[in-house]
């Protein structure tokens, strides 16, 4: 065995198994520390942290990869010893290092292909034979109420005056489509002090208001 | 469910069929022989023209039913084909000789890693509906508003006081999710998200198609692999390629209306201007953005040209012709854009020596997020950021005289459009930057990663076996 194919199965063993053993002991650890660095808003909310509890996973899936891999050195050693002797005679240090990065990148490809699919697994055995509703549902969580509660309660083709910064206003405006939302050009207005004359012109039927903060909190009342 | 995949099948093949038949229009000697590269240009091509199609006939108060859309793009497909009939055949400038080698395993590890993203990316789209926050509450709400009003000129459009988020954005991805939709019978929002695998596949086949017209096939694919394992492509999660969002999409053409200038400054075959009109014209009609994007490839290639092209006034009037096409276009979409509600931030208007002045405090921020974008994260950005700064520290100065150097230039002017955007917006710019850099930066990461791939090979930092093409090119 060369010296290039003892230090590829090196490479390989240890990174598999510093990669499993990661795997095996985050597999219990609070890991919000990490939603920092590796999510896009930085906030532990449920979706980043469910996220973060599939890296022990990837892990110990990228561990197993690498030991197939020690093995498939091991298998086609000679191969592996004459092109890796022959690019050493060729390679200049510049080329050494970028081909080192597109080594890097691949990794890291890898490494990535194994979190979508452990997160895509769970996904799907999550999801099973859920209708699209349900999952939407889902994805609203404790704020399903106020869909829910808008869904049972107003006839489909309501037209209904919306009070609130929250965004989730634009999500109930997608999901409960073919029900209108419509919202006063002046924010602060109260809702009683929104002239009548305004609600007419736009056949408001139903007034909403939302908490700014907290979309559980609403008030849902049919304009007389 | 097999029903529905025959629909969309379906609605995908009208799609493919108008871009395959339009871009025989450019000539044989691409057609035929780099067909992987037709793949990847005609599926924006044929979803560009049936899309701005369609507006077209909404803006003429032309009802948006099945029968209608089936009329249009069927007469679509029988307009290129006659037009095929019509025009004169473009006479080959390149000839060459075929001597393909097998497949080595590298070249096989590589297609696998590309078609494994591409099966992760196809398969996440329909795993749930629209989930992402601004593919529901932006496209997906247009998409609806379209298939159930058929129509653009309805109450949910036009009125201000009805709750719209981004009422001003373009179109096209709205109408392509309407096409969708339509062909299957009814509004389904996962099964409507198809035509995003379907771009990140044709990118995939453009990338290799643009690099593959230079190098040999084991870099070619060395490309790919490096594009389609892009963490923020598959799986970022809010703005992936399956998310629903228009950022890749944007990607894709304004990738494609590139590749196809730069395929005309190169072989100066001035029918890729009639395709880089239309792929232009849907960059601009994908997203805000686009209007941007397509002004910085323009006047960077018009610089370029002039500065380098033997005949460089015949070149920039060519090039004024084709951008007076994407121009013609979208005017009718300039016209509609007008009389809708602005009811977020009007950049244009904010663009002021004042309000730049009172941004330039926020200018250390913003160089820290970038950098911090480009090389502190990898579970978003793979090494890229790593591998050009590489690049850069041992190009030389002759390295930047060629023509490719256009794909490095749009990316550098993309960052400092943007950097001029978070200095005037008017939000805060630590809550704007976080959940927006990485998705506006995705816009040109294509461009990067091939100017990465031309630029290393032009300073000889790869071994020339791999650049090296197997097809001996004479003209």
């Amino acid at each position: 065995m060369t010296y290039s194919v003892r230090i590829l199965l090196l490479l390989s063993l240890c990174f598999g198994l510093l990669a499993v053993l990661a795997g095996y002991g985050l597999q219990e650890r609070h890991l919000e520390y990490l939603v920092r660095i590796l999510s896009q808003s930085g906030i532990p909310n449920p979706k980043n942290l469910e996220k973060l509890r599939l890296l022990p996973a990837t892990l110990r899936l990228a561990g197993l990869e690498a030991f197939l891999s020690a093995g498939l050195v091991l298998f086609f050693r000679k191969k592996v010893s004459a092109t890796v002797g022959q690019l050493s005679r060729q390679l200049s240090s510049r080329q050494v290092l970028f081909l080192f990065l597109l080594g890097v990148d691949l990794a890291v490809a890898f490494l990535m292909l194994n979190f979508g699919t452990v997160e895509l697994k769970r996904r799907i055995q999550a999801n099973g034979r859920m209708t699209n509703q349900d999952i939407v549902a889902s994805d609203y969580g404790q704020d399903y109420l106020l869909m829910w509660t808008l869904k049972s309660r107003t006839p489909e083709d309501a037209n209904i005056l919306i009070r609130t910064n929250n965004d989730i206003k634009y999500l109930l405006n997608y999901d409960l489509y073919p029900r209108r939302f419509y919202f006063y050009p002046d924010p602060e207005r109260l809702a009683a002090e929104i002239p009548e004359e305004w609600q007419d012109c736009y056949h408001i039927a139903w007034i909403l208001e939302i908490d700014n903060q907290d979309p559980r909190k609403f008030l849902l009342v049919k304009r007389r | 469910m097999t029903m529905a995949l025959l629909r969309i099948s379906l609605a995908i093949g009208f799609f493919l069929a108008a871009g395959l038949l339009a871009l025989r229009l450019l000539g044989r000697e691409e057609s035929d022989r780099f067909w992987i590269g037709r793949l990847g240009f005609s599926f924006g091509v044929g979803l560009g023209l049936d899309c701005l199609g369609m507006f077209y006939l909404a803006c003429l108060r032309v009802r948006l039913s099945l029968s209608n859309i089936a009329f249009l793009s069927g007469g679509i497909i029988v307009l290129m084909a006659l037009l095929n009939c019509l025009i004169p055949e473009c006479k080959a400038r390149l000839k060459r000789s075929r001597c393909l080698h097998r497949w080595s395993w590298m070249e096989f590890l590589l297609a696998g890693l590309a078609g494994a993203c591409a099966l992760l990316v196809l398969i996440d789209a329909f795993s749930q509906p629209l989930l992402a926050f601004d593919a529901r509450s932006i496209w997906g709400m247009k998409a609806k508003i379209l298939f159930f009003q058929q129509g653009i000129y309805g109450e949910d459009f036009v009125e201000p006081a009805r709750l719209h988020a981004h009422q001003q954005y373009p179109l096209l991805l709205p109408l392509a999710g309407t096409f969708i939709c339509r062909s299957l019978g009814q509004f389904d929002d996962r099964w409507g998200k198809a035509i995003f695998p379907c771009f990140f596949v044709a990118l995939i086949f453009l990338i290799y198609f643009v690099l593959r017209r230079y190098f040999g096939r084991t870099y070619s694919l060395a490309g790919v692999a490096m594009l389609s394992s892009l963490p923020i492509l598959v799986i970022f999660a809010n703005g992936n390629a399956s998310s629903g969002y228009a950022d890749f999409p944007l990607s894709y053409f304004l990738t494609a209306f590139v590749a196809a200038l730069l395929i005309w400054t190169d072989s100066g075959n001035s029918r890729y201007l009639w395709l880089a009109s239309l792929l232009g014209a849907c960059t601009a009609f994908t997203k805000n953005e686009g209007i941007a994007l397509w002004g910085i490839a323009v006047v960077t290639f018009a610089l370029l040209e002039g500065l380098s092209s033997p005949r460089p006034i015949a070149r920039i009037l060519h090039l004024t012709l084709s951008c007076t096409g994407t121009l013609v276009l979208l005017t009718p979409w300039f016209h509609l854009r007008s009389q809708l509600v602005l009811n977020d931030e009007n950049y244009p208007a904010l663009l002021t020596l004042d309000n730049v002045i009172l941004g330039i405090g926020r200018v250390p921020y913003l160089l820290k997020a970038f950098l911090r974008e480009f090389f502190l994260k990898p579970h978003l950005w793979n090494v890229l950021g790593m591998a050009v700064l590489f690049v850069l520290a041992v190009s030389t100065f002759k390295s930047w005289r060629m023509r490719h150097t256009a794909l490095f230039v749009i990316p550098g002017f993309n960052c400092l459009l943007l950097v001029l955007m978070f200095m005037i917006t008017p939000w805060r710019v630590e809550n704007l930057v976080p959940i927006a850099l990485s998705r506006l930066l995705m816009h040109t990461a294509p461009l990067l990663l091939l100017w990465l791939f031309f630029q290393a090979a032009d300073l000889g930092i790869v071994p020339s076996d791999w650049t090296k093409h197997e097809e001996a090119y004479t003209d």
